[in-house]
């Protein structure tokens, strides 16, 4: 397949970006979107064309959250429920133009070419995406019965692995989806309950200071989100947010 | 001076609570309205005008629907500003993602709904309060203007204006109190479809009824 490819490059956090095109042709149909990348990386380098380009990758299996790339105006491309490593050029047609882009928002600032810094989400699961308990010896599993529905709820909330498509594809560049997740995988289990009011109160603090959107409703995360994290984890936000105004724990 | 910050969410609470305000009030301005399709020479429609103007409860209730009002558009365009400035630079290539388009037109319908509000008021609303000259009685000034073929269009495009607004608003606005779930997600869609749908036909009702002479 060949494929005219559009890239932002960009030398640093500071410097201007710009797009710049490469023609890349012989590439297998099944070869995946970072692998082709590797090979046209081979042949800036081994033609002495330009710097390779930067992008973000460590597992290459859609468990790790690292890939990260905006194709063709979609977070991890023209597919659903993939990262951009899972990503396989037979999604597009042979001679195709691809844009690559990297996430947009105040909060992800692009540090060279492809890669944008998302500490910013570690910054909101410092401030309280954790549960604060003295951790002794492994309970055992049956000593705390939960209800099947509700761990599977939280289990699935806790699929999300902090891409960032969800913020990516917001137009507001909203992390309400991955908060959303976050607040949502914690506070659905009982050991996450006790701290659900103050969590969800310093994460949305940390969400807004650190520079993300707010929510309108217009669903692009759950569209593009590579776990499925679904809408009502940012209901339930909402709803844990309203809680925590008049809950008993307030400091 | 510590002034308390209002957090996103607070924020955005505040407006689907003002938007679930409007949307009654609509409900019960639809019902009004209808009393223009009585024959009656307005005795109907210019008591209830009438009750309106006079009663002391209804002023002050016509102040806080101003201030609702003015405070669901002011929270809205700080909220406009600071998703504008959560994205400075913008992506070359237009989103495809799947996503709600009524969310999209909200800011703008919410806009249109202004101008045409604004128009509205001048027939009617400045008109009472005596800034603008017209006809105080309400009912012969509504069966007046709805009979010109150009001001009767354009209500009926309010009203389609209006209809997409409130359509997804009253969604999202379950979604921004927390109230959504798979399990009732589609109901509180169709609903919600059903109310706008209900309110924008009685507005048109009146329109179309009186234009056509009913």
């Amino acid at each position: 397949m060949r494929f005219t490819l559009h890239i932002w490059r960009q030398e640093s956090a500071r410097a201007k970006g710009h797009f710049e095109t490469y023609a890349i042709d012989n590439i297998s149909a099944d070869c995946s979107f970072l692998e082709m990348l590797d090979q046209l990386n081979e042949r800036l380098i081994n033609d002495r064309i330009a710097h390779p380009v930067c992008f973000d990758n460590d597992c290459r299996e859609g468990i790790c959250g690292m890939c990260g790339l905006y194709i063709n105006g979609r977070p991890h491309g023209n597919d659903d429920g993939i990262t951009t490593c899972q990503l396989h050029m037979r999604k597009f047609k042979d001679g195709d133009d691809i844009w690559i882009e990297p996430w947009r928002a105040k909060a992800f600032p692009v540090i060279r070419d492809l890669v944008v810094d998302r500490s910013a989400f570690d910054k909101i699961i410092q401030a309280g995406g954790y549960i604060s308990t003295t951790t002794g010896g492994v309970p055992d599993a049956n000593a705390i019965p939960i209800p099947k529905h509700q761990a599977d709820m939280a289990m699935d909330a806790a699929a999300c692995i902090g891409c960032g498509a969800c913020v990516a594809a917001c137009k507001n560049a909203s992390a309400m989806l991955f908060v959303g997740a976050k607040v949502s995988h914690l506070a659905l289990l009982p050991q996450g309950k006790i701290e659900a009011a103050d969590r969800v109160r310093k994460m949305v603090a940390k969400m807004d200071e650190l520079g993300f959107g707010s929510c309108t409703n217009t669903y692009a995360c759950e569209a593009e989100c590579p776990k499925l994290i679904q809408r009502q984890d940012i209901s339930r936000l909402n709803r844990h947010w309203i809680g925590s105004l008049f809950g008993r724990d307030r400091k | 001076m510590n002034i308390p910050k209002i957090h996103s969410i607070s924020k955005k609470i505040l407006v689907a609570l003002l938007g679930a305000f409007l949307s009654i009030f609509l409900l019960f301005h639809a019902s009004a309205n209808l009393c223009i399709l009585r024959h009656d020479g307005g005795a109907w429609y210019n008591a209830f005008c009438d009750f309106m103007g006079t009663n002391y409860v209804v002023k002050v209730f016509e102040i806080i629907l101003l201030g609702t009002f003015l405070l669901h558009i002011g929270l809205t365009i700080w909220l406009a500003i600071t998703n504008k400035l959560a994205r400075p630079k913008g992506y070359h290539k237009p989103q495809r993602s799947k996503t709600h388009t009524g969310s999209k037109l909200q800011v703008w319908t919410g806009i249109l709904i202004i101008v045409c509000l604004f128009l509205h008021f001048m027939d009617f609303y400045f008109v009472k309060l005596g800034l603008f000259d017209g006809n105080l009685n309400f009912y012969e000034q509504a069966r007046e203007k709805f009979q010109i073929t150009h001001i009767a269009i354009c209500y009926l495009v309010f009203f389609v204006v209006v209809w997409f607004h409130m359509r997804h608003g009253f969604a999202a606005m379950f979604q921004t109190l927390g109230l959504y779930n798979y399990k009732y997600g589609k109901a509180i869609e169709v609903i919600g479809v059903i109310y706008a749908t209900v309110i924008c036909l009685m507005f048109a009702a009146v329109v179309i009824g009186v234009y056509f002479g009913l």
